[in-house]
């Protein structure tokens, strides 16, 4: 069982009375590890807990002289607003399809590339790949669409993949950046192209933490390179894999709204289009001749974050069942 | 054994100190080089005013060298703490601001974001105006016209607003290659179709069009030629007296079709189906792909002497056309940036001296301010040769060595060393006579663009006065425009590549009526009613 709440009680020493003397007491023999505890809680709760009351802003009109809670409540307007679009279906079902082929094809890579980096023997080749591979990850959004834009460029002397499908394939160059059904492949390709060396290092990291005897004990068992890979090291990495997996489903419905907004267009709203670029329009920038509605963004945050929540524990709850790995 | 527990509790309280005293130090807010002190701090001890400004600024050249202001300042004894913001964030600092209720004591700041928090987190600023700032009165009241597309809802300025002079947009072509092929005269649309035709036949790496922006901007910039005349906004245009969505006119679908066609020939940079940013733009037209700019800005002709400086025997040239007309004989008009700029000067409700404040701006307007902001003091920075002002040699030799040594465009040069110009985020000054800006020719307008501007002038659009919305009308529009404008764009850009037929045009126009296109008019001329009753 490796649940953090069992993780949680490791070392604890039992209470007898909760809140009486024994509690205090334990409280002034570990008065320096909570006083080094205490400034991250405090930020936690001025920066993440209090800010929480601006949700109130989702059910209001803001107004600026009125302040947040001052503003005159409009009750579900603001949702209304968004599922009253015209584009809400289609902008609800892209970034649920985006997301969904960036789990399906991006999660995978990382694991994949540090079960690879694991079994290389030449610790300067390992190095050398890992560090090569996860500098895409400190690549500015806005720098890796100018190199994708190059790349992909319709123009064959800029495109390198436009030049190939001409020069080799004999092929018309095709516009890749203006076709709708090119659009989430290109942006998969990009997440796993920027992530997948710096998520491998939370699965090398697990993997060093293997017990050397387990491979040692599955080699005299007679286990090949295969197997040792299916029954000691995957083994190890699952509860870490599931872990991240339960994460990244409470992020399905929330799309990398620089990466989106610095690649799509008209030509390729009809699968580029999220539900963050709709909002950027619509309640930030203000498109269409009014001031950015705060209020509308912050109901469709709300929104998101109500479904991710329902996500996480929803896959929590089929993790615990099926794998005894989870959250809580 | 008892030590050694002293000594590991003494090292964590030590840590911990350490972690507080870290996150202590982060929660006090930095205060570099004094820049900026807390708004409304209020009237300084010797009783003259402290004003907090936000402003744009180019990390290249501090706003703090603005030489008006650095006089003003000297003169009346007035403080200005300095809020300067990256340019290319200002709007977004602004916008933040405002909606914070935090407005600075003096920001530079969009019209549309200063009009829609006008009276929730600016002062009014009419009587203020009429009462201390006799020069921008006088420029109120020369262009009294042009005023009441100014106003917020509400009636009252909120705002002092600059004007523009300079005309932006026109047509370019590679001229050379036109000679070379034997065209000499663009009269009509189709003349520059055969252009782009032979040039490209003669060779098939010439891309035809090329701009900065979309084909979508490439179909707005053609409407005149097919009748949508007038300029508002996106293609709001006036028919008959009434205000019209020129998208749904037939005339708007000619002018996709043509893009379309274009398009289809190959005559087009492909990258504009989706953005052709600025740099991209100016490289296709160094490599030589890009012959004709639709509606671009006019200063890209200075690409033509970078290209020069670059390959000093080559025959490129590029030059500006008078544009076309089109297929029924309209005529087609360029982009218009001339009036009343969209970035002016606002005072934050709690600014602790509105008085000093605009009495302050207003210097801005005055004869002197204007021959400050543009060219400086006489016998320091210019001189006047025959009328015509001109920047001391010294002047310009420093300006060069400056950019060369820097790599800085002219103007950041000018501000840089000797504080001329608010070259970053607005022009908001009274224009400059035209004797004044000849000391602007060849150093940051070239003759070439000089002309062309002239050249360009009788054919920019005509302003349609905007009209003046309510806080529910413009929360409505903005609604209605979000779904209007996906849906338009994106249609268009489907129809421009082939993936829709010209056919399903008047199931777009259907489309867009059903999702509130109608509605959308009917709101533009009830507000237009309201601001300009029957002018």
């Amino acid at each position: 069982m490796t649940t953090l709440k069992a993780r949680s009680h490791v070392g604890a020493a039992p209470i007898k009375n909760r809140w009486g003397s024994t509690l205090w007491k334990r409280i002034v023999a570990h008065q320096a590890l909570i006083l080094m505890f205490l400034p991250g809680l405090i930020f936690f709760i001025v920066f993440n807990y209090i800010p929480m009351g601006g949700i109130v802003l989702a059910f209001k009109k803001y107004n600026v002289l009125a302040g947040i809670w001052g503003s005159e409540w409009v009750g579900f307007d603001n949702f209304a607003k968004f599922f009253g679009s015209y584009y809400a279906n289609r902008i609800i079902r892209n970034a649920i399809l985006l997301n969904l082929m960036t789990l399906l094809f991006s999660f995978p890579m990382p694991i994949l590339l540090a079960i690879l980096l694991n079994e290389v023997r030449y610790n300067w080749f390992k190095r050398t790949v890992q560090t090569i591979t996860y500098f895409p990850y400190f690549i500015a959004a806005v720098v890796m669409v100018g190199i994708v834009k190059m790349l992909l460029s319709p123009d064959i002397s800029l495109g390198i993949f436009n030049r190939i499908l001409v020069d080799i394939f004999r092929l018309e160059p095709i516009n890749f950046l203006a076709r709708p059904e090119h659009f989430r492949s290109i942006y998969v390709l990009m997440a796993i192209w920027q992530g997948t060396g710096f998520g491998a290092i939370i699965y090398l990291a697990t993997l060093a933490s293997v017990d050397l005897e387990q491979y040692e004990a599955a080699i005299i068992d007679g286990a090949n390179r295969l197997q040792l890979i299916r029954y000691v090291t995957i083994p190890a990495l699952l509860p870490t894999v599931i872990i991240l997996l339960i994460l990244s489903i409470s992020g399905l419905m929330r799309s990398g709204l620089e990466t989106i907004l610095l690649l799509y267009s008209p030509a390729t709203y009809e699968t580029a289009d999220v539900i963050e670029t709709f909002v950027y329009r619509r309640g930030i920038v203000g498109e269409g001749g009014g001031r950015p509605d705060y209020s509308f963004a912050t109901a469709v945050g709300l929104f998101q974050s109500v479904v991710g929540l329902i996500l996480i524990v929803v896959a929590n709850q089929i993790a615990k069942k099926l794998s005894d790995n989870s959250l809580w | 054994m008892r030590d050694r527990r002293f000594s590991r509790r003494t090292f964590l309280q030590a840590s911990a100190g350490v972690i507080w005293a870290g996150a202590l130090a982060a929660c006090v807010p930095a205060t570099p080089g004094g820049v900026s002190q807390p708004s409304g701090s209020g009237v300084a001890t010797s009783g003259a005013p402290t004003f907090t400004f936000t402003v744009g600024e180019d990390p290249r050249a501090p706003v703090v060298n603005q030489l008006l202001f650095a006089e003003w300042q000297e003169a009346t004894g007035t403080t200005i703490n300095w809020n300067p913001t990256p340019s290319s964030s200002v709007s977004e600092r602004i916008n933040l601001m405002l909606s914070t209720g935090e407005a600075s004591d003096i920001f530079i700041g969009p019209r549309n974001v200063i009009n829609q928090y006008a009276g929730e987190a600016l002062l009014p600023l009419d009587d203020l105006i009429a009462a201390h700032a006799p020069n921008y009165s006088q420029m109120l009241a020369d262009n009294a016209d042009e005023v009441a597309a100014l106003r917020a809802p509400d009636g009252n300025l909120y705002g002092m607003w600059g004007r523009r002079q300079q005309v932006y947009m026109g047509w370019l072509y590679r001229k050379d290659i036109a000679d070379a092929l034997g065209f000499t005269s663009f009269e009509t649309l189709d003349d520059w179709t055969e252009f782009l035709r032979a040039a490209k036949a003669a060779d098939p790496n010439v891309h035809g069009i090329g701009n900065y922006g979309d084909v979508l901007g490439l179909a707005r910039s053609l409407r005149s030629a097919f009748g949508i005349h007038g300029q508002l906004d996106e293609w709001i245009t006036m028919q008959d007296g009434q205000l019209v969505d020129g998208a749904l006119l037939p005339a708007a679908r000619e002018a996709v079709d043509q893009v379309r066609s274009w398009y289809g020939e190959g005559l087009i940079n492909p990258a504009m189906v989706a953005r052709v940013e600025w740099e991209a733009n100016k490289e296709t037209w160094m490599s030589g792909k890009s012959i004709l700019g639709i509606n671009d800005y006019l200063s890209g002709l200075d690409v033509d002497a970078e290209y020069r400086q670059q390959h000093p025997d080559s025959a490129y040239d590029i030059a500006a056309a008078v544009p076309p007309v089109g297929p029924n004989g309209s005529q087609v008009e360029t982009l218009n940036l001339v009036g009343w700029d969209s970035w002016g000067y606002a005072l934050g409700l709690n600014n602790p001296n509105p008085e000093a404040a605009v009495a302050f701006l207003d210097y801005i307007f005055s004869d002197e301010g204007v021959e400050l902001f543009w060219v400086g003091r006489e016998g320091v920075t210019f001189e006047i040769v025959n009328g015509s002002y001109q920047f001391l040699p010294e002047v310009l030799e420093e300006v060069d060595k400056t950019i060369a040594e820097g790599g800085m465009e002219p103007p950041v040069a000018l501000w840089k060393l000797y504080g001329l110009g608010f070259p970053f985020f607005t022009t908001s000054a009274r224009p400059a006579p035209g004797a004044m800006m000849d000391a602007y020719k060849g150093l940051i307008v070239t003759e070439q663009v000089a002309e062309a501007e002239r050249m360009t002038e009788p054919y920019q659009s005509e302003m349609i006065s905007r009209p003046v919305f309510t806080s529910e009308e413009a929360d409505e529009l903005a609604t209605l425009n979000a779904d209007l404008r996906t849906y338009r764009d994106e249609t268009w850009t489907r129809m421009i590549q082939g993936d829709l037929s010209m056919d399903e045009w008047d199931t777009y126009v259907a489309q867009m009526e059903q999702m509130g296109a109608r509605r959308v008019e009917e709101i533009y001329n009830t507000a237009y009613q309201r601001t300009y009753g029957n002018e």
